[in-house]
Order: structure tokens, then sequence, then C-alpha cells
């Protein structure tokens, strides 16, 4: 059975910003705009400034600005965005600001999901040495066999 | 027992400070606005700090208030309303709700870490159900609740059995002004009557009815005294099982 109908496939363009956002975290939230699947990225790698402030309050401001531009403020039929968030998941003190961090996009992504059902959003957490290994997960997110998936998690950081 | 209450002019807040006195606490209380505060005797053992959380300022003087005269515990009841659909959530509205209802909790648990380290103390943070369940209509104030909750657990988990005892009560729809508040923007957005939304999300909680604030007061405390607690406590009439 197809569900196609009201989600135009699209290829992904390329995506040679995972490589530079591998390398080296320009901005904290960035937008890769793309027809198939759009992605904010978050990064939650140290760089010495306030983190509760930097990760929590800005980033979390940028990120609803972000989706009310790529979900209500666009002439797509089925916007698709996903959240990226670049977690070290390191041991310390400011893993609790990290995992604040990522719950605030949870929390945020599986309310606005069935919030806004005629779009799809879904958020991904993944280390920073993942980053080169994410395209089947953004690929499967922009084609068809995930149109029946809105208001989802997929924690890449568990180790198997 | 000598309690710091934040939020401690607000609903749920001045419920707590009056139950607090009741039973012979005394209270470092804060509030934004003196007037919220003024109901309560400063003879009957309430120091008031008044103040803006985002201020660091008031931030030092809560430091300086439990560093002084030692806390037991201190209980965070402060918080602003979320309530909006994502095309109606301005910037300005997403950071302040972000930087009232979860950044502050980590900035409060700086600041108080260290009175509370000398008496083994609690650190009672009210989030919501909001930080249990995805909110639509709700999402920057869940998003918020969301962090609180993590950071909160994070940190516990860093604290460890010798550090600060932190705690959570998660309560559920209680009636204050705020949820009067989030209950005319609901009704305002499905083009309902105030009176008509109030009785549909009644029918949302198990128990019928929303809370008290003396009964969310009388779990703050619960978990604000020494022995063994629950590290979250969910008091939603069974509308959010935790």
């Amino acid at each position: 059975m197809s569900h196609t109908a009201d989600v135009p496939q699209r290829k992904p363009t390329n995506r040679a910003w995972l490589a530079r956002l591998s390398a080296t975290s320009e901005s904290r939230v960035a937008i890769q705009r793309d027809a198939a699947l759009s992605v904010v990225s978050m990064d939650l790698r140290d760089d010495g400034g306030d983190a509760i402030n930097n990760w929590i309050v800005e980033a979390g401001t940028q990120l609803f600005a972000a989706l009310r531009e790529l979900v209500v403020d666009t002439a797509a039929d089925c916007p698709r965005v996903c959240v990226l968030v670049v977690d070290p998941v390191t041991d310390g003190t400011l893993q609790p600001v990290r995992q604040a961090a990522c719950a605030m996009v949870r929390g945020a992504v599986l309310s606005l999901g069935p919030e806004r059902p005629e779009s799809r959003l879904t958020m991904v957490r993944a280390r920073p040495d993942q980053l080169d290994q994410l395209a089947a997960t953004l690929d499967y997110l922009a084609g068809d066999e995930a149109s029946y998936i809105t208001g989802a998690s997929l924690d890449l950081t568990q180790r198997r | 027992m000598r309690l710091l209450v934040t939020g401690a002019g607000g609903g749920i807040g001045t419920a707590i400070v009056a139950a607090a006195l009741a039973r012979g606490d005394d209270v470092l209380a804060q509030e934004l606005k003196a007037p919220t505060l003024a109901r309560f005797d400063p003879d009957a053992g309430v120091t008031p700090i008044i103040g803006d959380l985002t201020d660091d300022r008031t931030l030092q003087a809560l430091e300086g208030g439990a560093r002084d005269g030692g806390i037991d515990a201190a209980i965070l009841a402060h918080g602003i309303q979320g309530a909006g659909v994502l095309h109606e959530l301005s910037s300005d509205h997403v950071r302040a709700i972000l930087m009232v209802n979860a950044a502050t909790i980590p900035r409060l648990f700086a600041a108080l870490a260290p009175a509370l380290r000398r008496t083994r103390g609690r650190f009672v943070a009210i989030t919501s159900q909001a930080a249990l369940r995805a909110e639509p209509g709700y999402s920057a104030y869940a998003a918020a609740k969301w962090a609180a909750q993590a950071w909160l657990e994070g940190q516990a988990e860093l604290e460890g059995g010798a550090g600060v005892a932190i705690r959570t009560l998660c309560p559920g729809r209680t009636l204050t002004n705020m949820l009067k508040g989030s209950n005319e923007v609901f009704a305002a957005e499905q083009g309902m009557t105030v009176e008509d939304y109030t009785r549909e999300s009644l029918d949302a909680v198990p128990l019928g009815r929303f809370a008290d604030p003396t009964e969310i007061a009388a779990a703050a405390l619960y978990l604000a005294d020494a022995g063994a607690r629950p590290a979250v406590l969910a008091a939603t009439g069974g509308e959010v099982p935790h």
C-alpha cells in the first residue's frame, strides 16, 4: 500500500553540511533546508560558554524560530523536519545540561508532532563520531517508508 | 525546619508558605514583587526576598540568605504560564518560558547547594505533569519542563547518595491563577467559552476534579522533609500516571 498521496517524494540534496558539522561546530543551531527533509542541527559540544544559557535558553529559542519557519511559514503541503542533536555524551558536570537540552528538544518535537499533523517532525540524537553514518537515518526519514513517523525521537547514541 | 520557597506569592507557593508556617517552619520566601508576599506577617517567620530569579542579584540574595541563616530544604514553586500553539509563540515568549521554567533551576541549585550540603538538605523542584508527557498546544512549556526534569535527574545522579537530595514534584491541573490563564488561552484557541473548556478539561482527569493548591503544598512539604522519599512524585489525579 502506498502512502505517498500527501507526501511528495524528492531525492535529498547532497549532505556536505554533515561533513562540515562533523568537523566543527560552526553554529549551535543551524538550518539545512531540503525539499525532502530539512534538518535543524543543535550542537552540544563544549565551547567554553555558558551552557545553560547557550544550550537551553538561546538554542531553544532558535529551535522554535526555526520550526516556525520550516513548519508554519512554508508553502510545502507536508513539511518534513528533523531536529538533529549532536551530543558528545560525556560524564561530568555539563552532562545534566546536555541531558536537559536533549529533553527540551524531545519535549518540543513530541508535543508538536500531534499539534501539527500535516507535517512530519522527528528528532535524532547522535554523537559527533556518528555524523558520517547519519545518511541512512536521514534518507529513511525523508522517504515514503517514514510517512507514518512523526512526533518521534530516534536516539542513536546507545552503543550496541 | 528552615525552608526557602521560590514563587512564594503564586498559587502553589502561597499554599506552601502557609502550610510551612502552620507547622512551625521558618521560611525564606522569594517573589517577584512585594505585594504578593504582603499577606505573610514577618513576625510569623517569613523573611521575604523580592526580585526576579533571572537576575543574578536575586540569586545572590538567596544564596546569602541560605548561607547566613542556613536552610534545610529549598522548594522551587516559581514558573510562568506557557500555553500556545507553534504559530503563536513569539521568540520573546519562548525565551521567557525557557529562562524562567528551566534555566533558573540549575542556577538556583548552584546558588543554594553549598548551604544545602552543610545540612544534608533537600532541593525540591515543582515541575509539572507537562514534564512527563507530550503536550500539544503547550510545546514551549513542555520543552522547558522536560529540560528541567532531565537536568534534575542528571544532577541527582551526580550528587549521588552523599550529596543534596534532589526531588521533583509533578503537579497536574491545580486551581491557581496560572491554570485559569492557560484555560482562557486554550478556550480562545478552540472557540469555546472558558466554562465549557474547563468542563472538558475536567473530563481528562480521572479523579474528576482539579487539585487544590493545599494538596500540592502538602506533597511539596512531604518531599522537603528528611527521610526516604521518591525522586519523582506525580500529583496529577491520575491524568498522567508515573
